[in-house]
């Protein structure tokens, strides 16, 4: 009897101490969050303090571009939800928004007034048919940077307003010994169409036909443009051999002029990131200058079955004190107004001015179109082949027009 | 009542059962399932219903450009691959039948680049062949076989050709283990009787070696080449261009690659289901052309 009773009590005295564990564990909701490195929330302290305070802990699921793609598609296909919130890059529109895999917000914005939703720039960007799929957590749009120190040893102290001036200086800069390739430009799709937008050309018209075809277009130059910069040897090989990104090469200390964003400056000029610190500055896009914007969102999966917990660390996510942290952390540029205007005034800003002007010449590219994501694969394999083979650009243009064109067909409603 | 199944049968079927419901479950429902979604339009980006085609994504892939010159370019690596993993294979596997001091570690270092992922392969070998600071620009310049660092990888022609050297560092040694277990089930009475008629090392080769290993030979080489004409991880880790998370490279694009393509990246979800089954229709012709003649020639001796 007597140790009945003391069995009762320890059985007791356990279940009043571990009672508020069991039911804090009980309350915790777990959500997952799938996003590319980049997109990882970077003050740890500051995400568990999230989670002690809401009682949601996160799991964040850090995969490469492609890769969560495929999680989402396959995840798709089965009805599940790959992950309750998911990041939203430039590509998500057509992989993931078009095809159905995310949940509307309109109704949860609606009755989140302190979500401050008027701060927020870009929302447009991640709205198909009236419903708003992502709330944009920075912006980005495609710029260029340089080595100032480089160009001015070349005997040049202003960067080049056309790109023939661009080809020509990269030229010098290589003939006088300063940099061997002086170009850190990708062989990918999205090297046509920064040149070719800058150039002035429009690339589709309002009816997504391809006018990048149209005879003597900007179009055809930048792929002539394009594919001369390899064909002379003005971008590393590495570019050709290796799969690495005109960044790495860039930072590594090759280059003087870098397909660049919004924001990349403070990456240029970090001493632990890169061989160019502290001397690289923006410049305007030559000519015309016009670019496109890539901004990042994130939304919530349509198959998820934690909704609530997952628009509270959206909120969270998007709230002006995670935006500077991101911004400090990884240089990409805040969606809210207020933090641009907080980080400029405090001087965070590099190249404020530049980014500002340049943020005027923005002309987007149909990325929400179904085919956008084969068509930029598709872009991306044709002009690697022609730069291997000495492939004709007029051919590579008239391909890319066919395949466009073909997609459409396929693809259209 | 008559009993209709003894005791020992039930056992068996009971035995077996678990194993049944799981190949049905994990192998033949999915394989089903495929074939059915291979006859239909369906498509993920495209939000309607799939419907019933037919033998039409048979038929568009058949007539398709693409899928002739990736065909061609998986038996390309076949015809560069098979040859070098099984002369390779099969000399380690010589060397490794003979007693020598260190044998065993010489077995189990010969068998580490099969045993790691091909994964981990390919982007050991890419960063080996790298043109800024690869180890094989090091050590061939430092042998003076060279006077600048070049990039590998670069020329689209020789990319195959190393996706094919990688592919058989990767696997030469499944080979070697089928092989040596081959030759070690060979009788030594064989070789005695074939050394007292005055045969020299090449003519037991030829004799007693080569015919009594065909079986084995056979073997290694269905599965070598269903695996090789289905690469797709070194392709991808050691060849596919640039960008975050890997561009296909069209000039090393196999039917794997390709498969992926449809599947992952196109969303064609029927068409990719249609090229799984030509794939293992293709995989399972030649595996029984082999089988048929050099495994049954080998039986025979």
């Amino acid at each position: 009897m007597k140790r009945v009773s003391s069995f009762i009590l320890i059985a007791v005295l356990f279940t009043m101490l571990a009672a508020p564990g069991i039911a804090a564990r009980a309350q915790q909701v777990t959500i997952t969050f799938l996003t590319p490195p980049w997109g990882v929330p970077p003050n740890e302290e500051k995400l568990a303090a999230f989670e002690a305070e809401t009682g949601i802990k996160v799991d964040v699921q850090s995969v490469q571009m492609n890769d969560l793609f495929s999680r989402v598609q396959v995840a798709a296909a089965a009805g599940e939800a790959p992950a309750d919130v998911i990041f939203l890059s430039e590509e998500a529109p057509s992989n993931i928004v078009a095809t159905g895999n995310m949940l509307p917000l309109n109704d949860l914005i609606e009755a989140t007034p302190e979500l401050n939703i008027d701060d927020i720039e870009r929302l447009e960007f991640f709205t198909l048919d009236g419903n708003v799929y992502g709330i944009t957590t920075y912006l980005q749009m495609v710029m260029m940077d340089y080595n100032a120190e480089r160009l001015a040893a070349a005997g040049f102290d202003a960067p080049p307003t056309t790109w023939q001036e661009l080809r020509d200086m990269a030229v010098a800069i290589k003939e006088k010994g300063i940099d061997q390739y002086p170009i850190a430009f990708g062989a990918i799709d999205w090297s046509w169409y920064l040149i070719a937008l800058s150039m002035g050309d429009p690339m589709f018209d309002e009816d997504l036909n391809p006018v990048f075809a149209d005879e003597g277009s900007k179009a055809r130059e930048a792929m002539a443009m394009l594919l001369g910069f390899f064909k002379d040897e003005l971008i590393s090989p590495e570019m050709l051999a290796t799969p690495t990104t005109p960044h790495a090469v860039f930072w590594s200390g090759v280059g003087v002029f870098h397909q660049a964003w919004q924001g990349s400056v403070a990456v240029g000029n970090n001493p632990e990131v890169s061989a160019h610190a502290p001397n690289v500055k923006y410049m305007l896009l030559p000519e015309v200058g016009n670019t496109w914007s890539f901004p990042a969102g994130i939304g919530i999966s349509a198959n998820s079955k934690n909704v609530e917990a997952a628009w509270k660390f959206i909120q969270w996510y998007v709230s002006p004190d995670t935006q500077e942290d991101i911004y400090k952390a990884v240089g990409l540029y805040p969606s809210r107004i207020s933090v641009q205007q907080a980080l400029h005034e405090a001087g965070a800003i590099e190249g404020y001015d530049v980014i500002a002007e340049q943020s005027k010449r923005i002309h987007e590219l149909p990325r929400y179109a179904l085919w956008w994501g084969p068509f930029a694969q598709y872009a991306t394999e044709t002009i690697y082949q022609a730069i291997l083979t000495g492939g004709d650009p007029d051919k590579v243009i008239d391909d890319l027009a066919k395949e466009w064109n073909s997609l459409k067909e396929e693809y259209g409603e | 009542m008559r009993r209709v199944l003894s005791h020992d049968a039930v056992f068996i079927i009971l035995v077996l059962l678990p194993i049944i419901v799981l190949v049905t479950l994990f192998i033949y429902y999915p394989a089903a399932s495929t074939f059915q979604t291979s006859l239909t339009s369906e498509n993920l980006r495209i939000r309607r219903p799939a419907e019933f085609i037919g033998l039409k994504n048979y038929n568009f892939l058949l007539h398709d450009a693409e899928f002739w010159e990736v065909t061609r370019r998986s038996l390309v690596v076949v015809l560069l691959t098979l040859p070098l993993e099984m002369l390779i294979g099969f000399l380690v596997a010589l060397l490794l039948n003979e007693r020598f001091p260190g044998r065993g570690i010489v077995r189990t270092l010969v068998i580490l680049p099969w045993m790691m992922p091909p994964v981990v392969n390919g982007f050991l070998w890419g960063w080996l062949l790298n043109g800024e600071y690869g180890a094989l620009n090091g050590f061939l310049y430092e042998l003076g076989l060279i006077n600048q660092y070049r990039y590998w990888l670069r020329a689209p022609e020789t990319q195959i050709v190393w996706v094919a050297v990688v592919q058989t560092w990767t696997r030469f040694a499944f080979p070697m283990i089928i092989l040596l277990a081959g030759l070690q089930s060979i009788p030594d009475e064989l070789y005695d009787a074939a050394k007292v008629d005055g045969a020299g090392v090449w003519a037991r080769l030829r004799a007693v070696t080569f015919p009594l290993l065909l079986p084995s030979f056979a073997v290694a080489l269905v599965i070598e080449f269903t695996t090789t004409f289905q690469i797709f991880d070194v392709v991808w880790t050691l060849t596919s261009s640039g960008g975050a998370g890997g561009t296909i490279n069209p000039f090393t694009k196999t039917l794997m690659i390709f498969n992926y393509e449809l599947v992952f990246r196109d969303l064609r979800i029927g068409r990719g289901a249609a090229l799984s089954y030509i794939i293992l229709l293709m995989s399972l012709a030649v595996g029984m052309i082999v089988v048929w003649r050099i495994y049954r020639q080998g039986i025979r001796e």
